[in-house]
């Protein structure tokens, strides 16, 4: 398998700049999930990674060797494209063999190699239909397979389940894991899903305009978001924010929003002492908020807007104050109604502090959570 | 909900395919009881099939060459359809799928062509097989349609259908654009190669005005051009049950064809959306 890099690769195309400068390592073996909004350059880096898009600058390298000019046939990378690109009038078996025929291998491998790659993703039965009598996870499984034949070093994936229903989606979330566990395969994963791209990744790369915002494990780009947009790209439901000035009222750290005093801390000698009279941005997740009561020193009083019960837990919608509503993720069953009050208890060492000029997590330091 | 408008439409409509039916085949079927008849007997009642004979398809096959006339017929039709096959898929792939200059407006002067009527170019069409040498030669009928702005129209609309991450995805896997052209793009657009197979090959055998103009010979004479010498000469005579023999002739073929392949031919037109 391969390891791949990045080095400040760039897509310009007439009208835009598609992709910016992106610097990404792909370790041999590592799940890296390219994760973004539509239009954030995520699919244009996979097709100049293929060689399906031509790089404007900037150099891909796989083991060593720069791969820019080569063609996308030569750089034994193998793609599942988000419509499966099955072709309807071959058969499983044909279109899983259709890159080796092209490439004019002995017939008996083909064969060997298509009841190998059946095998693993349990297509046996399935190898005379057509792409047309098959399911969608079937489908999906036949991509995987053209591309498992092709013993790549590198898969790339291009939004793969999008066309799933959301059960399916999520065995072959699974299944795909274990393949690329099992086969220790190198994989570039593309996806606008948050939720793919945190229980599938070793690594995620969250883009935005063309530009990579942050690379990590899931869980640290979940616990420390570097600003604004990761912060509410990754986690689900998205990130509540707020803004409001620092003030120090007698010794305890208050940000003064338009309705709220928040409590930030009792520490006078805390490194956020230094913003005392800046704004500041702070971000909180929903499944961090708790039922609070009335009195205790970190609850806040809400209007609800809304409520929805998703079966053993709650999403309660509710005005934070007059330009953002919040949600809050609780626990059990809550049947609130619009319009009534909620007490919910905002901790500090639940909120993330961002700058809210530039909308940068500040450095750790100045955060209230333990870390 | 069927409402009495509905239902009238419905009649209404029933009753004019049923008119148009009959519109159609009376001539037909008279032409054929006439082709067995005695020749004494052409005039004797529309449908009277008393005294079937073969005689008539007999003397017009002694009568005139209609083997010669046929063989030139098949050389014709298949020679126009395997070469415009070629040059429009190979036309239409280019215009679907690949970036040229001038790509646009090449594509437009191909889509003028459509508005042209083929009537107005036998003049030029004719100059131009004249300055070549080519009068009265199989060629010469074969050439004006070597290419054809409707075919390749037709199938660049097809091809455009398919998606483009199948070619994507052969590129990816080593395939030339030769093997994408002929393993994916050419089975997949089967049904309008079908459709076209059949409207070329239909059009084409019953061809008669440009044969006509650039024939002279025998051997060279399609069916129809045969048929339309041989109703007019000395040896038919106005015997009209040896001329609908001969006419019989022409049209047999593709009546069976047609009658053979009916669902394929309406099912293509259907998939080309030609219906």
């Amino acid at each position: 398998m391969g390891q791949l890099q990045l080095n400040k690769l760039t897509k310009q195309f007439t009208d835009h700049l598609a992709v910016d400068q992106i610097d990404l390592q792909v370790n041999d073996g590592e799940f890296v999930v390219l994760v973004g909004p539509s239009g954030c350059g995520k699919s244009t880096t996979l097709r100049m990674i293929a060689g399906l898009e031509s790089i404007s600058s900037g150099d891909l390298i796989l083991n060593g060797t720069r791969l820019n000019d080569t063609h996308s046939s030569n750089r034994n990378m193998a793609m599942v494209f988000q419509s499966y690109a099955l072709y309807p009038h071959m058969s499983v078996f044909e279109n899983i063999a259709f890159g080796m025929k092209v490439r004019k291998v002995n017939k008996n491998i083909i064969k060997q190699e298509v009841e190998k790659a059946a095998k693993i993703l349990q297509l046996e039965n399935l190898l005379n239909r057509k792409p047309g009598e098959l399911s969608g996870g079937q489908k999906q499984r036949v991509a995987i397979g053209r591309a498992l034949v092709r013993e790549p070093e590198v898969f790339l994936m291009d939004e793969p389940l999008s066309n799933l229903d959301a059960k399916l989606r999520t065995k072959m979330r699974s299944e795909i894991k274990e393949l690329q566990q099992k086969l220790k395969a190198t994989m570039i994963y593309v996806t606008h899903d948050q939720v793919e791209a945190m229980t599938m990744g070793d690594k995620i790369v969250v883009m935005k305009d063309g530009q990579v915002q942050q690379i990590g494990a899931p869980v640290d780009v979940y616990n420390k978001p570097i600003n604004r947009f990761v912060g509410g790209f990754i986690g689900s439901p998205p990130m509540n924010f707020t803004q409001g000035v620092l003030s120090n009222e007698g010794g305890k750290l208050q940000l003064m929003t338009e309705q709220h005093s928040i409590i930030l801390s009792h520490d006078e000698n805390i490194a956020l002492q230094e913003y005392v009279g800046k704004k500041l941005l702070i971000g909180v997740r929903p499944e961090e908020i708790t039922l609070g009561n009335e009195g205790d020193e970190y609850s806040y009083s809400f209007t609800v807007t809304n409520t929805e019960v998703l079966g053993k837990e709650s999403l309660i919608f509710y005005t934070f104050d007059e330009h953002n509503m919040w949600n809050a993720k609780l626990f059990d069953q809550y049947t609130y109604q619009t319009g009534d009050t909620i007490s919910l208890q905002l901790k500090p060492e639940v909120m993330h502090v961002f700058d809210a000029d530039t909308e940068e997590r500040l450095a750790d330091h100045y955060q209230l959570s333990a870390n | 909900m069927n409402t009495t408008k509905d239902k009238i439409i419905h009649v209404f409509s029933t009753a004019c395919i049923i008119l148009l039916s009959f519109v159609w085949i009376i001539p037909l079927m008279w032409s054929i009881s006439i082709a067995f008849r005695p020749a004494n007997d052409v005039y004797k009642g529309l449908f009277d099939i008393s005294g079937i004979t073969f005689e008539n398809f007999v003397n017009a096959w002694n009568e005139a060459p209609f083997g010669s006339y046929y063989i030139a017929t098949i050389i014709i039709v298949v020679g126009i359809l395997c070469v415009q096959l070629v040059t429009s898929v190979l036309a239409a792939y280019a215009f679907a799928r690949l970036e040229f200059l001038g790509k646009n407006v090449l594509f437009v002067l191909f889509i003028v062509q459509l508005m042209i009527p083929a009537d107005v170019l036998i003049a030029p069409n004719y100059e131009i097989i004249s300055d070549f040498g080519l009068i009265d030669t199989k060629i010469a009928v074969m050439l004006p349609y070597f290419a054809s702005a409707f075919s390749i129209f037709l199938l660049r609309q097809t091809f455009k259908q398919v998606p483009i991450e199948f070619d994507e995805s052969a590129k990816m896997e080593g395939a030339s654009m030769w093997n994408i052209l002929t393993k994916i793009y050419i089975p997949m657009a089967k049904p309008t190669l079908t459709a076209l197979t059949l409207t070329v090959g239909s059009f084409h055998w019953n061809n008669y005005l440009w044969p006509l103009i650039v024939t002279n010979s025998e051997e060279n004479r399609p069916l129809t051009v045969g048929l339309s010498v041989f109703s007019a000469s000395s040896e038919s005579g106005a015997n009209w049950a040896t001329v609908t023999a001969g006419m019989l002739f022409v049209i047999l073929p593709l009546l069976i064809a047609f009658i053979i392949f009916q669902r394929q031919f309406i099912n293509s037109f259907m998939h080309a959306g030609l219906k």
